[in-house]
């Protein structure tokens, strides 16, 4: 059933996978999500991503710290929203049209969504496109990688949902 | 290949490719059905090797069919397959009837494949071709010849078709041996299952084999997934279930006796007068006798359905949006009747409505009630944590457990679990003491720790109760001055004394509570129980003993809230915790001792203002609404700017990062997705009381 | 743009699967599942347009990934394809029982797989239009 002239022999394509192979650990490939937050580029692993909602009604709590925007009913479920624009660059949030809430499921905090600006992609990355984060983001950055030509800070979930060791 | 020629000229190269090799295959299937024919005509017995080859012929065909898109020819070719599928099973017997109608199976097979791409010839065969399916139904359908026992398991088909060859030959095998073979059933959520699953399939294989994993869709199929596990074990369901100690897996038997009983007669009769198949013989007569005790239990639950929690949730999340559905009919209701020239539709509208609320409380009433459940499983797990510590802290305690049989909503009774088990470790870590230390003060060396439950009206009060040392307030106080929550000089009474351990910040990071897990203190618990709607107190004896009580509404879901405005706000007040509403006017508030204090009927009540607690601005008007808020003995009023009204609320647990939000007990959606804060009255009422000055 | 979930375990495999796939006419998204429970939690995340899922594999075999896809209204009806290992026949016919479209059993030339893929992806732009 193959049809001919279309086919690279299996030792070829095997030569090029086995490429792929040394540079990909077998568990390392990773997808990430990859938003906008005050013009910079980041991105936050797919496994954690529950769902992009848009802006909604979002309820302030009283005496929260600033960083927590307020909450939102997400189905009938109550979810806290984390501005991130204002807990990575401390800047307040100037929510747009394209401006999304990314509700995300972290080990030690549950659910929470997280205010950005934007949403792009989804990117694939392999371990050996990972890089050390330059430093300079109040730590929340646990690497970075590439999308093209230009540097994607891979955010630090746990971290950045951890309100309570200051920022 | 093709060697029949008409109308070929239509068919298109699909079509060709797929009768070219649609042929192959029934040429292959021509040979095994006349060979198995001659083997039948010889009263061989059938060849398993030969239906095997057959099957995967009508298999192919089949999915070829499939491929193509050839419906009747795919149809036939299913159903050939199943009776085939039966054959290979032992559960058709091969006879003459079997083997013409695969003859002519093959032979319309045949005449299809010569009409592909005569759209109207094939049409024309569709009668004969449903006749024939219809006499291979009628076949299958026939009383099992054989027992099987794949046909004796009570378990989903379509478990038992996704199992690996392999798979199938464990659970044969273990039947032989005379195992039980148990069905788990857990629903996870799609995206934190994996952890779970590896629990529960940890201690399955701790006490049996796991034969099969099978996913499938959860009641809410887009965040939950539900596995079915087989598993095969010395011990018969019931006692597997209470060894996996899971309490979202439930655990049934698979392999019944009386599955031979509820087919027809004649395969109960057959079951019993063919024991003896090749391999399976010995454990069937002993088998159905094992599964004896089995079966009468089964009777006996009968009466009962198996509801999944999601599925009374999600029937509760509608009956509480009807609730609120209805709430907004009443309000159009009552406008319809202020307007004189709607009042007498808006009157009938309104008889139609109150009748819509009796059958609405009904209802909510009626599912309330399948959702209630006794405490039973709660305890047990206490107490199996309780087994488990005491080897760790190597001290002896006496458990007392009096009211299993109270019930509560299931939601509270599983939102109860970790106050409950945060509460009772702390008692096992710190309130009771070593036995030589017991002795010493004259007291019994093995502790006491009692659980008490009872109903008392619309709540429930659990007591836990332990005859350790008691809480040292003198040392609570010197911690609470170091932490800055209390003013050295400060003058508390006893009872403020103890509340302290509810302060937030106190009971956590010492080393004291290492035991208890993660430094959650007793301020959680306090939380997590105002998120149910209940409260925590507590009594202590130096030497005696200490008394944590606590209060929980009997159901969760839908609750009467008052619903007040302040400034751009609006936040909701459990109507359990309101005592009575006042208008007052902003001149009528006194002060005394830094407080500001109103006469109410003689008596001096405290009072607070919702704008300040939350930091919100307040625009100060000259006339207020005053909450009266009471919390057991307590009692505070909360100045408000306005009331919107009563309302039936559903109070969600908010989550999120921000683990404590003093003063809000959750959140509730009103109809308009605009969440709005219920309040935590227990928490405000106690900071009000014990603070002395308005911040 | 057509989305592909591969499940495989063998990382090896996996990538070839992949390369293989990736040669199919026009462009295609591929996503890969190194198990079958990481399957499940992929499946719920896009609207997929085919699977090719092994059989073989730790967690849940193949043949429960089908049965689990074809019981859900969301995956009913998402072509399936599965690339059967060594060995077991009834596997493979118990597969397409469970409601593979198709199967392929290894070894099989990367341009059977592009050629099946092919011809399920056209069928199933054909149903959506």
């Amino acid at each position: 059933m193959s049809a001919p002239g279309k086919d690279k022999p299996w030792t070829e394509l095997a030569r090029t996978a086995a490429l792929r192979a040394e540079e990909i650990a077998p568990d390392e490939q990773r997808q990430l999500l990859a938003i906008e937050v005050a013009g910079g580029a980041y991105a936050l692993p797919v496994e954690c991503v529950r769902e992009i909602v848009r802006l909604r009604s979002t309820t302030p709590i009283p005496r929260a710290p600033a960083d927590v925007r307020g909450v939102i009913s997400l189905r009938g479920e109550i979810v806290q929203v984390v501005d991130l624009r204002r807990r990575l660059c401390a800047e307040p949030s100037e929510p747009t049209r394209r401006s999304r809430i990314v509700v995300v499921q972290s080990e030690d905090a549950g659910v929470a969504g997280l205010l950005v600006d934007g949403v792009r992609e989804v990117l694939r990355i392999g371990q050996g496109d990972l890089m050390q984060p330059a430093g300079g983001e109040a730590g929340m950055v646990s690497g970075l990688c590439r999308r093209g030509a230009a540097f994607v800070s891979i955010i630090d979930l746990e971290r950045v949902l951890d309100l309570h060791a200051g920022s | 290949m093709a060697t029949r020629r008409p109308r070929q000229g239509r068919r298109t190269k699909a079509d060709r490719e797929f009768v070219s090799e649609a042929e192959e295959i029934l040429e292959a299937m021509r040979a095994g059905v006349s060979d198995l024919g001659d083997r039948c005509g010889a009263n061989h017995g059938s060849d398993p090797e030969l239906v095997n080859r057959l099957f995967r012929s009508a298999h192919s065909l089949k999915a070829l069919a499939g491929m193509f898109r050839f419906d009747p020819i795919q149809d036939l070719a299913h159903r050939l397959e199943d009776v085939l599928d039966g054959l290979r099973l032992d559960r058709v017997a091969l006879d003459a009837s079997l083997c013409s109608l695969l003859e002519e199976a093959v032979a319309t097979f045949a005449a299809l494949l010569e009409r592909v791409g005569d759209a109207d010839a094939l049409a024309s065969f569709e009668a004969p071709v449903s006749q024939l399916t219809q006499r291979i139904a009628e076949l299958i359908a026939a009383p099992r010849k054989k027992d099987d026992v794949l046909a004796r398991l009570d378990v989903d088909p379509s478990l038992l078709r996704a199992l690996t060859e392999y798979e199938e030959h464990r659970l044969r095998e273990n039947v032989r041996r005379g195992r039980h073979i148990a069905l788990v059933d857990a629903t996870f959520e799609i995206l934190a299952f994996e952890e779970g699953l590896s629990e529960l399939t940890a201690a399955i294989r701790e006490h049996g084999e796991l034969l099969s994993t099978l996913p499938a869709p959860g009641e809410a199929p887009e965040s939950q997934i539900n596995f079915s596990l087989l598993v095969a074990s010395d011990l018969p369901a019931q006692e597997l279930g209470a060894a996996l100690d899971f309490p979202k897996a439930s655990v049934r038997a698979a392999l019944t006796a009386d599955r031979a009983a509820s087919a027809p007669a004649s395969a109960a009769q057959s079951a019993v007068d063919e024991p003896a198949r090749e391999g399976a013989a010995p454990p069937e007569p002993s088998a159905l006798l094992d599964h004896a005790g089995e079966l009468e239990s089964l009777r006996s639950i009968s009466d009962t359905v198996r509801v999944d929690i999601r599925k009374l949730d999600e029937l509760m999340n509608l009956v509480g949006e009807l609730v609120i559905q209805r709430g907004a009919l009443g309000e159009l209701t009552a406008r319809l009747c202020e307007s004189a020239a709607t009042a007498r539709l808006g009157g009938e509208l309104a008889k139609v409505h109150k009748a819509l609320e009796r059958k609405l409380r009904d209802l909510q009433s009626a599912v309330l009630d399948v959702r209630m459940v006794p405490l039973r499983q709660v305890f047990e797990k206490v107490a199996r944590v309780i087994r488990r510590m005491r080897r760790e802290l190597g001290r002896d305690v006496r458990l007392e457990l009096r009211g299993a049989d109270t019930e509560l909503d299931k939601l509270i009774v599983e939102a109860l679990v970790d106050p409950l088990m945060h509460v009772v470790r702390n008692a096992l870590d710190h309130a009771i003491e070593p036995p030589e230390e017991r002795r010493a003060a004259g007291k019994d060396p093995e502790g006491c720790l009692a659980i008490d439950a009872l109903q008392r009206g619309n709540h429930v009060v659990i007591a836990v109760r332990d005859d350790g040392r008691g809480i040292d307030t003198r040392a609570l106080r010197a911690h609470a001055e170091e932490r800055g929550l209390v003013q050295p000089g400060e003058v508390l009474s006893e009872r403020e004394t103890l509340e302290l351990i509810f302060a937030p910040g106190l009971s956590t990071r010492d080393s004291v509570t290492e035991t208890s897990g993660r430094g959650v203190g007793m301020d959680v618990v306090r939380s997590n129980l105002a998120a149910l709607g209940g409260v925590v107190d507590v009594e202590s004896t130096p030497g005696r003993g200490t008394a944590i009580t606590m209060t929980l509404p009997i159901t969760l879901a839908i609750i009467q809230s008052l619903i007040v405005g302040v400034g751009q706000r609006r936040f909701a007040i459990p109507l359990s915790s309101v005592l009575e509403t006042l208008i007052m006017e902003r001149s009528a508030i006194q002060r005394s001792e830094g407080r500001e204090l109103l006469d109410l009927r003689g008596e001096p009540l405290l009072l607070r203002h919702l704008a300040r607690e939350f930091a919100l601005e307040d625009p100060e008007p000259e006339k207020v609404y005053v909450i009266v808020l009471g919390i057991g003995e307590q009692r505070l009023g909360l100045i408000v700017e306005r009331l919107h009204g009563q309302q039936d609320t559903v109070i969600k647990p908010i989550q999120g990062p921000l683990a404590t939000l003093r003063g809000i007990a959750g959140a509730t959606d009103l109809g308009d997705q605009e969440p709005v804060l219920v309040l935590d009255t227990s928490a405000i009422v106690d900071d009000a009381t014990r603070r002395r000055e308005v911040t | 743009m057509p989305r592909i979930l591969i499940v495989e375990d063998s990382p090896t495999m996996r990538a070839l699967l992949a390369s293989a796939l990736e040669e199919l006419e026009g462009s295609v998204k591929i996503a890969e599942a190194a198990s079958g429970f990481e399957a499940l939690r992929l499946l719920p995340r896009e609207r997929w347009d085919l699977i090719v899922t092994d059989v073989n594999m730790p967690d849940i075999n193949g043949l429960e990934l089908v049965s689990f896809a074809r019981g859900n209204a969301s995956y009913r009806n998402v072509p399936l394809i599965i690339v059967s290992t060594e060995g077991s026949e009834r596997d493979r016919a118990r597969g397409l029982e469970l409601g593979a479209d198709a199967y392929l059993v290894k070894p099989f030339e990367p341009g059977e797989l592009r050629e099946i893929a092919a011809q399920l992806l056209a069928q199933r732009r054909a149903r959506k239009d």
